[in-house]
């Protein structure tokens, strides 16, 4: 390798090295992809790269290494503030929001992006958890449905450190009023390489394809009081993911797909089905 | 002493709701606090109302009937979502009013001119808080009336538009018996229905930048050949930044559908320039900048709007969910309080 910067390519998140570190330039570029594991609703523990295949553009690869639990992680909270959520249901979101920041752990980061109509970066990145209540107890609910504006902006408002990034979108209704369209949407969520989970009162189709395009996962709650616990399980989901680094030997612009399954060991896999470079 | 305050509290509702206090409120919206007469007949009851109005149609002066007319129209509008039920009685009142002022000798001209915005107000209202049925109900009723009003088909094709996301009982477009169409078909047709209205309207008045306005969208998502000239037209046209703003937006979404990106990033960013606090142009620029190789500008933007200090009106919320028509209720506000 020689001297300089380390390459990211759009939607290729790469490893960067600690600053402490030389920092080395090369065309290589290293792809990370969160897998979870589950079965029988809970999530399969002690997996190594032995038990992962994974294709690239149907080119097998060489899975470098399995990691879980050990990156900190940057979490957006994408809370819709709409004026559907008058009321009792206002209330069990920004108890669910509390115990969600409750539960990360010091090194965590945590920000907060709310949205009726109006997107609002409520909270930017950061550890402090009195932040995240203080906003939390002081929302609105008022406006329209802009859920679709709201995820691309989140995404980009994402700081892509060495950090896990997990989105956490709360609805419970349908977008109304965004500018940007499904496919548009959805297509910024496939170059980021973020991971989105949804916690939803409403079956939405857009909701599913959107999680479908991050690797992540979809909670329907079946009551206000179950907000809490779902947020708690998508935080716990996320933790228990693995995290699996490649170089991919296959070099060609544009749409990656991505498959992984397992060897030697069953369970369900969850992951982005691919990336843009 | 429970019996005295009872006579009294009766006697003061006497006194409350008697015709001279209903003409009393009437010159409170006139000319002095509009809002505190409204919240004042919101307290009274039907029977008494229908009792005032009967009492002062023989006696209100001309200039008072607008007046009248905007008060119940007003109440309406503030009861609309929490009292849906009561809001067709006050438009009731308000049309009571407006027969009368048509009844007036020599003022047809200006009762009609009264009327035409009365409606305008009225079917925007219902459209803007997804009541289109109302809507709709009233726009036929409007352009019974008033069959070649530009306005009003305007205003009846923009609750067409709005009715293509409602899946209400609502049907404005005439289906063959006994196939249910496709809720896209549906839609689509809907759309067309509300383009046709368009149209129509924009054959009595060509400069109706609004029309034109909307026409051009309804062709950039059909992928119609003429959009970019109908809404090139309506830039040229448009009377306020607002409608610049939205002629540049849709100009910038036109051209992304046709996957011009460096044209659209230029619209987006002329919308931008023209409403620098609304959101639609950063969050459409950011995205456009993405899809151009850009994903450093496409976060930068993201920064800005999420830094910016922003006032809640763009006006792409107002088009696109509707919006009660500020022109005509500003001019029949004028009137009303015009001495």
């Amino acid at each position: 390798m020689t001297p300089g910067r380390l390459a990211i390519v759009a939607a290729v998140l790469a490893i960067q090295p600690p600053p402490s570190q030389p920092i080395f330039q090369s065309k290589v570029e290293i792809v990370r992809i969160d897998v979870s594991v589950m079965r029988g609703g809970q999530p399969v523990q002690g997996l190594t790269s032995a038990n992962f295949t994974l294709t690239d553009n149907g080119v097998p690869q060489d899975v470098e290494s399995v990691v879980v639990d050990r990156l900190p992680l940057n979490v957006t909270l994408v809370l819709d503030s709409s004026r559907s959520l008058i009321g009792e249901r206002l209330a069990h979101l920004v108890q669910a929001g509390n115990a969600l920041t409750t539960a990360l752990r010091p090194d965590d980061h945590a920000a907060l992006v709310t949205f009726s109509h109006q997107v609002a970066l409520t909270v930017p990145m950061t550890t402090d958890r009195q932040a995240i209540r203080s906003a939390l107890a002081g929302l609105e609910a008022r406006g329209s449905t802009a859920l679709r504006d709201a995820v691309h902006l989140a995404v980009q408002l994402d700081p892509r450190d060495r950090a896990r990034s997990l989105l956490l979108v709360f609805t419970d209704g349908h977008d109304t009023v965004s500018w940007l369209t499904e496919d548009a949407v959805l297509d910024t969520v496939r170059r980021s390489g973020l991971v989105i989970h949804v916690v939803r009162v409403e079956s939405d189709a857009f909701l599913d394809r959107l999680t479908q395009a991050s690797g992540g996962r979809a909670w329907s709650a079946t009551s206000d009081r179950q907000l809490r616990e779902l947020f708690t399980r998508a935080l716990d989901e996320m933790r228990a993911r693995y995290l699996l680094t490649y170089t991919p030997s296959v070099d060609t612009a544009g749409w990656h797909s991505v498959k992984v399954s397992l060897k030697n060991v069953r369970g369900d896999v969850t992951a982005r089905p691919g990336y843009s470079r | 002493m429970v019996l005295r305050t009872l006579l009294f509290a009766t006697a003061m509702l006497v006194i409350v709701q008697s015709p001279d206090e209903y003409e009393h409120i009437v010159d409170e919206y006139r000319s002095g606090d509009p809002e505190a007469a409204v919240r004042r007949l919101a307290r009274w009851p039907e029977p008494a109302v229908d009792d005032a109005i009967r009492h002062a149609t023989r006696r209100l002066r001309t200039e008072q009937v607008v007046a009248a007319a905007m008060v119940h129209t007003e109440l309406a509008a503030a009861i609309l979502d929490s009292l849906p039920s009561r809001t067709n009685a006050q438009l009731h009142h308000a049309v009571t009013w407006l027969d009368a002022l048509a009844a007036t000798r020599d003022r047809r001209e200006y009762a009609d001119a009264v009327r035409r915005h009365w409606y305008r107000v009225v079917l925007s209202l219902y459209a803007a808080t997804s009541h289109l049925y109302e809507a709709d109900v009233y726009a036929r009723e409007a352009l019974g009336r008033f069959p070649r009003d530009p306005v009003l088909i305007f205003h009846k094709g923009a609750i067409l538009e709005l009715a293509r996301f409602n899946s209400s009982p609502f049907a404005p477009v005439t289906l063959p018996r006994g196939r249910a169409p496709a809720s896209a078909t549906r839609s689509q047709q809907t759309l067309e229905s509300a383009a046709a209205e368009y149209r129509r309207a924009l054959d009595l008045d060509p400069r109706l930048a609004i029309a034109r306005l909307h026409l051009g969208w309804i062709y950039a998502q059909e992928d119609n050949g003429h959009a970019h000239d109908e809404l090139a037209t309506a830039l040229q046209e448009a009377k306020d930044d607002r409608a610049r703003y939205l002629a540049h937006l849709f100009l910038g979404g036109l051209a992304e559908r046709q996957q011009r990106f460096d044209d659209a990033a230029q619209e987006y960013e002329l919308s931008r320039q023209v409403g620098p606090t609304h959101q639609t142009p950063y969050v459409a620029l950011s995205r456009i900048e993405l899809v151009r190789g850009h994903p450093d500008r496409a976060r930068e933007l993201a920064h800005q709007l999420a830094a910016l200090d922003r006032i809640d009106d763009d006006p792409w919320w107002d088009y696109h969910l509707g919006a009660v028509d500020d022109e005509a209720l500003a001019w029949l506000r004028a009137e009303a309080h015009r001495r």
